[in-house]
């Protein structure tokens, strides 16, 4: 117990602020561009699905950051605990926090009465959670973060351009007036999580 | 070296990345207005589009109508990127918003505030005499008032006023004026004439020049930065550094060639698609000899200064902090370009993704050409500037006296 205390202070410490600081930048930025008062209809959806969906993009694709200098990659991996395990905590934490800025601003939201409503939460976090998981498996498999943010961005542009081909995967159909659909977004990601750790897993034990 | 750095590039997985996204965007978003030629406007279809006049007169009559009613209806209508806000003014703005509109209808805040018989321009149900509902139109109700004599310089003074009161995003902004207050719907005629003015042997191929630019910009003005966030932190990633510090080479010609290789690479795709529109527009017009080498200059001069701005923005933020706050200031200015423009006639002198969302408009380009001409160089000096940024950075680290704002520590 004492040393997964100790890993998740250690990597809150050291490799967290940078994460953390985007995430508030974005969502300060969300509260600066977008109104966040009064708001009616598909317009309550607009700043979820538009701009903080990148809170996960800021929080997720760089949990394999450290890894990519060599030295810190060798020592990680060198520990009894497994390199997944450690994965796996930055990933808890992180998600943990993109809900927590999620929540904080739907209260926002709601407490400037707009009409929010549960669909509003959970679709931002699914949005969030999407948007960053595929930031965290092309990081993650390919060993460069800036891949990651590269393949978030991509997905993006995508979504203003190839709607009908999205589907359920397309981040803006709140804002649409469609049904949400945000389900398939979880199992999205949760998919691209699992098929990282399957792909680094499978590089270890070669 | 220069052919060392391209192949350094090449090798990169990004670039490959980068180069698949640009085809993509092409393939998806313009490459299906080539499938068939430009549609000649038909006599009886109904719409033609519409076309911004620019009318002093027209835009002033009814930017003020528009203003009146706003004021009577108690909010104003503002798009602050993407999305319609109501804006309700503070008791003090709303004074000030008073005297904007006595300055231009002669009608006092005390007049305006006892005119209760408001009643916005629609559809109002009504029922005949067999019961039954039907639509008629109504002109809004307004209270009678008479334009006041003020010039139009002082009218766009008193405009960018009330869209500062409302803080900004509304239609009274300079640059929506005209697109908001002098769009008439265009008849058959203009239609025509817009149609023959575009297809021609002198102007078709940069009509079609013009949405690819469109397109393109919006991709250019954010994947660029990934490849040379990731190109230009190599060094560091590699432990290279002190062995290139301290090679003979002058730092201008290392960030030179650097530089150099990154845009001609990423220029790459770039012209295979170009040159695949020119073919693709030979055969679709194959009765005009078109003038292509316009198209490719306006393209180069449209889309070059753009990504070198950006490659050379990575570039310097990279240097001085980290590749991922690159990223992340790019994004952002990415996303703020996006989101403040119109789709089409409302080029600026400081937007780095220019807009013109359409095939025709060529008069409205031609009115906006020196607009585009002043931002595209503005961009390339911008580009150039960061550049020498760069070479400055770069030969401090070599000397030792630099250190990063997170991170590296300095030699001295």
């Amino acid at each position: 117990m004492r040393i997964w205390c100790e890993i998740i202070k250690v990597n809150l410490r050291h490799h967290f602020p940078a994460p953390f600081l985007s995430a508030a930048c974005i969502m300060t930025l969300t509260i600066l561009l977008f109104p966040v008062a009064a708001l009616r209809g598909e317009d309550v959806s607009k700043p979820l699905e538009y701009l903080m969906p990148f809170l996960g993009a800021a929080l997720l694709t760089p949990v394999f950051l450290p890894e990519q200098d060599c030295g810190i990659g060798d020592v990680v991996e060198s520990k009894k605990i497994s390199g997944a395990a450690v994965y796996m905590v930055r990933l808890l934490y992180s998600v943990t926090v993109l809900t927590a800025f999620i929540v904080l601003f739907t209260g926002l939201m709601y407490l400037n009465e707009c009409e929010v409503r549960w669909v509003h939460l959970y679709g931002g976090v699914y949005s969030a959670l999407f948007m960053g998981s595929i930031g965290f498996m092309v990081s993650g498999v390919s060993g460069n973060t800036i891949a990651g943010y590269m393949a978030v961005f991509i997905y993006y542009l995508a979504c203003f351009g190839l709607k009908k081909q999205l589907g359920v995967f397309w981040l803006f159909r709140m804002s649409k007036g469609l049904r949400p659909e945000k389900i398939w977004l979880l199992f999205g990601s949760i998919l691209l999580v699992g098929l990282t750790f399957a792909v680094i897993g499978w590089r270890r034990r070669r | 070296m220069f052919l060392m750095e391209c192949r350094k590039i090449w090798r990169s997985f990004l670039f490959w990345i980068f180069a698949a996204a640009v085809l993509g965007a092409y393939l998806t978003q313009f490459a299906p207005e080539l499938t068939e030629r430009m549609a000649k406007p038909v006599e009886g279809n109904g719409s033609y589009g519409s076309i911004v006049t620019k009318d002093p007169d027209v835009i002033r009559q009814k930017a003020v109508q528009n203003l009146v009613e706003e004021y009577l209806k108690g909010y104003y209508a503002a798009y602050p990127l993407l999305i319609y806000k109501e804006v309700f003014l503070k008791e003090d703005d709303s004074v000030r918003m008073a005297a904007i509109l006595e300055e231009l209808t002669g009608m006092t805040k005390e007049e305006l505030d006892s005119f209760t018989d408001y009643e916005p321009a629609g559809f109002y149900m009504k029922e005949d005499g067999d019961g039954r509902q039907t639509g008629e139109y109504h002109e809004a109700v307004m209270p009678d008032y008479t334009p006041q004599e003020v010039s139009y310089e002082r009218f766009l003074e008193l405009m960018e006023q009330a869209d500062a009161l409302i803080g900004g995003g509304s239609s009274y902004a300079e640059k929506k004026l005209a697109l908001e207050f002098s769009t008439v719907p265009m008849d058959y005629a203009a239609a025509v004439e817009e149609y023959h003015a575009v297809v021609n042997r002198e102007n078709i191929v940069e009509a079609y020049i013009r949405l690819y630019c469109d397109y393109m910009g919006i991709f250019l003005a954010i994947l660029p930065v990934f490849t040379a966030a990731a190109f230009f932190d190599m060094d560091r990633r590699n432990n290279m550094g002190a062995l290139i510090y301290s090679r003979k080479i002058s730092s201008v010609k290392i960030v030179g060639m650097r530089y150099g290789a990154l845009v001609f690479c990423m220029a790459l795709p770039l012209l295979l698609t170009l040159l695949y529109t020119v073919l693709r527009l030979k055969g679709l017009y194959p009765e005009f000899d078109i003038v292509w080498q316009k198209g490719i200059c306006l393209a180069v001069f449209w889309l070059l200064p753009e990504l070198m701005t950006v490659i050379a923005l990575g570039m310097v933020v990279t240097e001085l902090v980290s590749p991922l706050l690159a990223v992340l200031v790019q994004g952002v200015w990415w996303y703020l370009s996006l989101g403040g423009n119109e789709l089409k006639g409302a080029m600026t002198k400081w937007s780095l993704i220019l807009r013109h969302n359409t095939l025709t408009g060529l008069h409205l380009f031609r009115e906006e050409y020196p607009i585009f001409l002043w931002n595209r160089s503005f961009y390339l000096i911008a580009a150039l500037a960061l550049v020498a940024v760069e070479v400055f950075l770069f030969e401090r680290k070599r000397k030792g006296m630099q250190k990063c704002v997170f991170g590296a520590k300095s030699l001295k």
